[in-house]
């Protein structure tokens, strides 16, 4: 089983001179994100950060395939992105929102796999509760499998999230802010945790976050955006630390340092209109 | 330990509040004409009286099936409307004009209207219990549907979920505690309607029997009519809230405890 998923390294994103226009502002309204060109290559663990309303999970969003751009190209492994898929799951920031309530936690793990599994589907695979178990006991939420989602911790529920979409396999793993409602320590443990199966899994990751901590904890590359509308990135960085990073270490500090300043230089320019 | 003495405290709270009111109700009463205001004892006694007669059992059981043949067809008629107004804007739009304008015209203001097409037989009673359900139902569900939380449907479409399985795997049972809290204030509905209902035209019926025995000066009786509708009322009420928090459990965990 670790063999087959080692097979897959994920896959590339790119963005060609892409804008993204919300239909329902009224068409003179400024685009939230504009001529937005950048490339996330196959297995990279790609984070985006920026000041609130930049657009960052938009850009996620876009590539989840829920919006789909207004102007410009954006394809997945070459191929244009048509809407959402299974190769490209997504972890909210909602803690509460997308769990099925109705479904214990086994019964959500299993959930996409049993989808895939259905008669007619492309691609179609059977439907393997091992599989289940095998990310339950991942996230190590193997005791709760009984439970339902409302008697879960929030941390808990995130790690079901998780289990949820890696059990389909993704190429891509998409996270929005995931952590964001949860204890420090909780974010801590579940940030190890997702950095632990980017590295395992091979897959690609983009990882949406405001923690530049978070972010320089977790991303190969981390592309600053800028304030938006008709935002752009400002600057990629690419870190040139070895996982597991150490957050004390001067390196780590200088690269926080660095972001933190480019975002609030962002913050400011919307500040004195 | 302490949840259950708390339970007792408060089955202790609720039996002691009702002997109070009976008590209140019988001393109070002993100063009436019983033509006016029967005492407890001799509304006991009527109920009795109907109930050898099989008078009471018998309209009991029609007026129950006729209260739970039109709250069950009026469900059914009002989920799937319901759920389709609820995700197309465009569904909405067509029904929303003649949902918001038929929930503010009583169903007994229709009594007459029904007996005129419906004749004075069952079809008329149920219709219009039909009619009082359906729109609690319809505006209940619609609003539960329409507010399935955005981020179940798009996590179920990265996961390989397609309109179809969106509807049925995610809408259909996310509205289902709508459906539930609607069709149990629709319940309440059907027995206000049916009263109205068996006034007019009915030979049968717990509404029949209050309206008949006013005509025979029975205040007694017409105090068991009452009775019944309110028993039976709570009866209903807690089958439906038993069915909720067993059969329909898991469906329900996001509502209350009311």
């Amino acid at each position: 089983m670790a063999d087959e998923q080692r097979e897959i390294a994920g896959a590339s994103v790119s963005f060609s001179d892409v804008s993204l226009r919300y239909a329902a502002s009224g068409g003179d309204s400024p685009p939230v994100i504009s001529n937005v060109t950048f490339e996330i290559t196959a297995g990279e663990f790609f984070v985006v950060v920026g000041p609130s309303g930049c657009g960052k999970s938009t850009l996620l969003r876009m590539v989840a395939g829920f919006l789909p751009p207004t102007a410009g190209s954006l394809t997945v492994d070459g191929r244009s992105v048509k809407g959402p898929g299974p190769d490209r799951a997504m972890v909210f920031q909602s803690v509460d929102g997308p769990l099925l309530d109705w479904l214990t936690v086994r019964q959500n793990v299993a959930f996409g796999l049993k989808l895939q599994a259905r008669p007619g589907r492309r691609g179609r695979r059977s439907f393997d509760s091992s599989e289940v178990d095998h990310w339950l006991s991942v996230v190590g939420l193997t005791p709760a499998a009984g439970k339902y989602p409302h008697e879960l911790s929030g941390g808990m529920k995130q790690r079901v999230q998780i289990a949820r979409i890696l059990a389909v396999k993704p190429d891509i793993v998409l996270m929005d802010e995931p952590f964001a409602a949860l204890d420090a320590q909780t974010r801590r443990l579940l940030q190890q945790q997702v950095s632990d199966l980017w590295r395992s899994e091979g897959r690609t990751f983009v990882y949406v976050t405001h923690d530049i901590r978070e972010a320089a904890l977790l991303g190969q590359r981390i592309g600053v955006m800028k304030a938006g509308p008709r935002s752009n990135f400002r600057e990629i960085h690419t870190l040139d630390l070895s996982y597991p990073r150490d957050e004390f270490s001067p390196e780590f500090g200088q690269v926080a340092r660095v972001i933190e300043e480019q975002i609030v230089e962002e913050v400011m320019t919307t500040w004195d209109g | 330990m302490g949840r259950l003495t708390a339970v007792h405290k408060a089955a202790a709270v609720s039996a002691a509040a009702i002997a109070a009111v009976l008590l209140g109700w019988s001393i109070w009463a002993a100063g009436y004409d019983p033509l006016l205001l029967p005492t407890p004892q001799k509304v006991v006694g009527a109920a009795v009286e109907l109930w050898q007669g099989n008078r009471l059992q018998d309209d009991i059981l029609i007026s129950l099936r006729r209260v739970f043949n039109g709250w069950i067809i009026g469900s059914a008629i009002a989920v799937p409307i319901g759920l389709l107004a609820g995700i197309s804007k465009y569904a909405r739009a067509a029904v929303d004009p003649f949902i918001h304008f038929f929930r503010f015209i009583p169903a007994i203001a229709l009594t007459s209207l029904f007996i005129l097409w419906f004749g004075i037989g069952e079809a008329s009673k149920v219709n219009l219990v039909i009619y009082a359900v359906t729109f609690v139902v319809l505006i209940s569900t619609a609003a539960g549907a329409s507010s399935v939380n955005p981020d179940k449907i798009l996590g179920a479409r990265t996961l390989g979920a397609n309109g179809f399985d969106v509807f049925f795997r995610i809408i259909l049972p996310g509205t289902f505690s709508s459906i539930y809290t609607g069709m149990r204030l629709a319940l309440a509905n059907a027995f206000l309607v049916i009263v109205a209902a068996e006034a007019i035209a009915a030979q049968e019926g717990i509404g029949f029997l209050i309206w008949n025995a006013r005509t025979f000066f029975r205040t007694d009786f017409v105090f068991v009519g009452v009775f019944c509708f309110g028993v039976l009322g709570f009866i209903s009420d807690r089958i439906w809230k038993l069915l909720g928090r067993t059969l329909f459990s898991r469906y329900l965990t996001q509502l209350g405890d009311y």
